[in-house]
């Protein structure tokens, strides 16, 4: 077998295995922090997609995350829960429950998660089609004002949301191989997607706007494509999440939770989809770590301006995050490890160019 | 009802004033770096909580003022020296997100000592007698914090204007604007205007902090943000880096501001049988009460078709970076 | 006065002066030629500090400034008036003067105006004009003119007929003759090969980054080797 589906089937084994250990383990903190990464690494690895691979730079996506959970959060809600909990529901809305579970499987959970990802992706079309025409520092904050439209929305539309109460009772289904089921796939579909035409037409009007259009590759098209995929995917995330965490409120969904994922992006590199995945990684266990120190000198506020000033560090002194545009290459990987056992092989780094 | 429009828009100018404070100090940066300092907000945040420390440790108002403008100066001096120059000609989402972290740190500071100070996350902001209570004309009453807004907005920035438009610090602010190399080549020290910009605008954002403060009675570490995301709008809607469009734009979101407010109430306020019935009821719907909560909604969607067809203000021209 | 030994300037990797080296004397009138992109404006500009040369020396009353910021050698004598005029379009043209002369004491600044006004007649009614409205040789005037507020002993000028209709070429030549004249040491970048011949008293031939001719202006006119390349036809 190629290093090139060997490696990552091994990874894929190594992951398995350690996730089953955990999953036996009981550790129910480090459980949840793994459910975590998961999330976390499937926002990343979506917000590289839309913004690192194109170079438009999208606040919103946190929005798109906070529309998933609702929607498959109220599409969930058992028929019971829901009559008294949000009475003021439409009528057609009201009678809609999947909370079917056929054998080990979430049917209705795993239908309303990808109803969630399609009616989120189609707002992101709408949306996407409007914001995606502004570049540099105008489409960030025009995104960053779709984060804010979202919100007011979510405080205001009562009937479905609870307003500014706290959305509870949601059916606790994301446990760690859903989780982490879903992040390899995303991570897999946008490293597909990376090397397929259409990652080349993202990276390409990056680079080159102009030079782009003059050998006849469309702008607005592949900014749109990433950005309404980047949006399906942070949709399942947020559904992840609402039936993870099983209770939240708007203010969840907001500007705190959008520079954590910024830091991710930034940190492991915008445009490396190993990047996002291993900034996810730093980042999470720095965060945990420094809230560890909080919660022991009391020191709140202390983690998040030690993290803000690690993130201006990376850029003042890593522009390019630890990958840059840069993937992990099994094929130089293997070669490496074959020469580290004495063989020949050429020497050089485990990445590759994209 | 006259007296209702009246109260709309004392209301929009006072707040207009209120983002004028703001949109200037943003516009200020923008023109010469380029930057849209999304920690300005937390500049304000900050002042508000230097001001508010300094009364309770019982600080004469005065002095309570110079301390909290002056705190604010310098954080915005250092942030500028520490975070901001070496990025300064980076690429622009890279400036942007570094004021992001910027703020980040002014928050968690801000929550950071306020904690240690003892104080809960949310503080009542001690409002002193000049910006507390209202003032009656006649049928409509006003807050005083809404005339001492517009008050302060007037002189501060008739002072910028004059500041700007008769110094040679003032014209080399502009001139570094305009064109940052020609600008070096008179031997202007760009390092020193643009630490010029940073405290002029910070000190503006000080004060805008003070009434800000004052009309919400509360202060805590977050409230920043939507101001500065007004702030920013206002910029936009005069062309950004234009300190006269800046005021513009800074009242015109005033008054694009209370109109959903002021429609929303609409039906309730006309003098029965000055409509037919169906005519109120239509207004009751389209102009449902509820609408006012949707403010913020609405001016941000209002940005968003501002940034995509009159990027350059309303006193711009039209067109943008086309994208086909 | 001055002298640039092996200059390197890159931008990014992009070499733009490969190894140059001039000198000015005192009270010369020395000019740059070569056709476009051969890097004397990047040359310039790191006389002036905008940029900073990769490696080489730039040497000036016997100091190597090639690391001091702009500012700085402003304030050493130099001044340098940019291709393409750079006039603040939206200030007056008296704020354009004020500017020029930013880092002397200001009274001093604003006599020397008046003194400006009697050497650019053209621009005394237009002072509280905004930059932006004057015509190309009006702001080539002014930018010159601007240039002198800083008192500069030596002055550097990039391509001061570019653009400008025939008549008005010779009236910036007959300012800078005037200048030089007065004394003041000039440093002349040029594509209008015969003006900057007939001005200058000693000339270097710039070619892809490299100097690759120099000599008195009078023998480089008559050089076979300049007249095929530059005067053409
Ligand atoms: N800002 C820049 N960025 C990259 N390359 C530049 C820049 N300015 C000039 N160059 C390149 O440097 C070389 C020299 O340019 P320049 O000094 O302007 O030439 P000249 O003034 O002789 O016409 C040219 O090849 C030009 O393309
Ligand atoms: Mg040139």
């Amino acid at each position: 077998m190629s290093p090139r589906v060997a490696g990552p089937l091994l990874s894929i084994l190594g992951l398995s295995v350690g996730l089953a250990l955990l999953d036996a383990s009981g550790l129910a903190f480090w459980q949840g922090l793994m459910i975590n990464l998961a999330i976390f690494t499937i926002l990343v690895v979506s917000l590289n997609l839309a913004s690192g691979f194109t170079g438009v730079f999208s606040l919103g996506n946190i929005g798109f995350m906070a529309l998933g959970a609702y929607i498959s959060a109220i599409l969930t809600l058992p028929l019971a829960v829901k009559s008294e909990y949000l009475p003021d529901l439409p009528s057609w809305l009201a009678g809609v429950h999947l909370d079917q579970v056929v054998g080990p499987l979430p049917v209705g959970w795993l239908a309303a998660t990808l109803i969630a990802g399609l009616l989120v992706a189609f707002v992101a079309l709408l949306v996407g089609a409007v914001l995606m025409r502004l570049s540099g520092h105008f489409v960030a904050v025009a995104t960053l004002g779709f984060l804010v439209i979202v919100r007011v929305i979510l405080f205001n539309a009562d009937g479905f949301t609870r307003g500014s109460r706290t959305f509870s009772n949601v059916t606790p289904y994301t446990n760690l191989w859903w989780a982490w089921a879903c992040a390899v796939l995303v991570i897999y579909a946008v490293w597909r997607l990376k090397r397929s035409q259409y990652g080349r037409a993202m990276f390409a009007q990056r680079r080159d706007r102009w030079a782009a259009q003059s050998v006849g590759i469309s702008i607005l098209r592949p900014r749109l494509l990433a950005f309404v995929i980047g949006a399906f995917f942070t949709a399942i995330a947020g559904s992840l999440y609402a039936h993870f965490i099983t209770s939240f409120s708007p203010t969840v969904f907001y500007f705190d939770l959008t520079f954590r994922v910024i830091t991710m992006l930034v940190v492991g590199g915008m445009g490396s989809v190993s990047g996002s995945v291993i900034g996810s990684v730093v980042v999470l266990a720095l965060a945990e770590g420094l809230r560890r120190v909080e919660d022991v000198t009391l020191l709140y506020g202390l983690s998040g301006a030690l993290l803000a000033a690690f993130f201006i560090a990376v850029i003042v002194f890593r522009p390019e995050g630890i990958m840059g545009q840069r993937e992990i290459s099994f094929d130089r990987l293997s070669t490496r490890l074959r020469s580290l056992r004495g063989g020949g092989g050429p020497e050089g780094p485990e990445t590759e160019a994209p | 009802m006259g007296d209702y429009f009246i109260q709309q828009v004392v209301n929009a100018v006072s707040a207009g004033s209120l983002y004028a404070l703001m949109a200037v100090g943003l516009a200020l940066i923008f023109s010469i770096l380029r930057l849209i300092n999304f920690a300005h907000g937390d500049i304000m945040m900050v002042a508000a909580y230097l001001v508010t420390f300094a009364l309770f440790a019982g600080m004469p108002l005065p002095a309570a003022l110079v301390f909290m403008v002056v705190g604010a100066v310098v954080i915005g001096l250092l942030m500028e020296r520490i975070a901001y120059r070496p990025i300064r000609g980076a690429a622009e989402v890279a400036m942007l997100l570094t004021s992001f972290a910027v703020g980040q740190i002014l928050q968690n500071g801000t929550l950071l000592v306020s904690r240690l100070a003892g104080e809960p996350v949310q503080i009542a902001f001690p409002a002193p007698d000049i910006v507390n209570g209202v003032v009656a004309f006649g049928a409509i009453t006003v807050p005083k914090v809404n005339i001492v807004s517009l008050v302060t907005g007037a002189v501060l920035l008739t002072l910028l204007t004059v500041f700007v438009t008769r110094t040679r610090l003032g014209l080399s602010m502009h001139a570094a604007a305009e064109d940052l190399p020609a600008a070096r080549l008179m031997g202007i020290r760009v390092n020193r205007v643009v630490a010029t910009a940073f405290a002029i605008s910070s000190g503006l954002a000080a004060v805008a902090g003070f009434l800000y403060a004052s009309q919400a009675g509360q202060i805590n570490p977050y409230l920043g943000f939507t101001p500065v995301l007004k702030a920013f709008i206002a910029a936009v809607i005069g062309g950004f880096g234009s300190l006269s469009g800046a005021v513009v734009g800074a009242y015109a979101l005033g008054i694009l501001e209370v109109i959903p407010t002021a429609l929303s109430g609409i039906a309730d306020i006309l003098p029965p049988g000055a409509v037919p019935p169906g005519v109120h009821d239509l207004l009751t719907q389209v102009f449902p009460s509820s609408l006012g909560s949707y403010r913020d909604a609405f001016v941000f969607v209002f940005l968003i078709l501002m940034l995509l067809f009159r990027p350059n203000g309303i006193v711009g021209g039209g067109g943008r970076e086309e994208v086909p | 006065m001055l002298e640039l030994r092996d200059l390197h300037v890159f931008y990014g990797n992009i070499r733009a002066v490969n190894g140059a080296s001039l000198r000015v004397e005192t009270g010369e009138l020395v000019a740059i030629i070569g056709s476009n992109g051969a890097g004397k404006s990047t040359t310039l500009k790191s006389i002036s500090g905008l940029l900073r040369p990769r490696s080489g020396a730039i040497v000036y009353d016997g100091r190597d400034i090639s690391n001091e910021s702009t500012d700085r050698i402003v304030a050493l004598g130099i001044s340098h008036c940019p291709e393409g005029r750079h006039i603040f379009g939206r200030l007056t043209v008296r704020e354009n003067l004020i500017l020029g002369g930013v880092q002397r004491p200001a009274a001093e600044a604003r006599r020397d105006i008046e003194l400006v006004e009697d050497t650019f007649p053209r621009l005394r009614d237009r002072m509280k004009q905004a930059g932006g409205t004057l015509s190309g040789g009006e702001q080539q005037m002014l930018a010159i003119a601007r240039a002198l507020m800083s008192k500069p002993r030596l002055l550097l000028l990039d391509e001061p007929s570019l653009g400008l209709a025939p008549i008005m070429v010779e009236h910036i030549f007959e300012v800078i003759e005037g200048l030089k004249r007065q004394g003041l040491t000039i440093l002349l970048v040029e594509q209008n090969v015969h003006h900057a011949l007939d001005a200058a008293d000693r000339a270097y031939v710039m070619e892809t980054g490299r100097i690759t001719f120099e000599g008195a202006a009078d023998s480089l006119r008559h050089d076979p080797r300049i007249e095929q390349s530059y005067f053409g036809l």
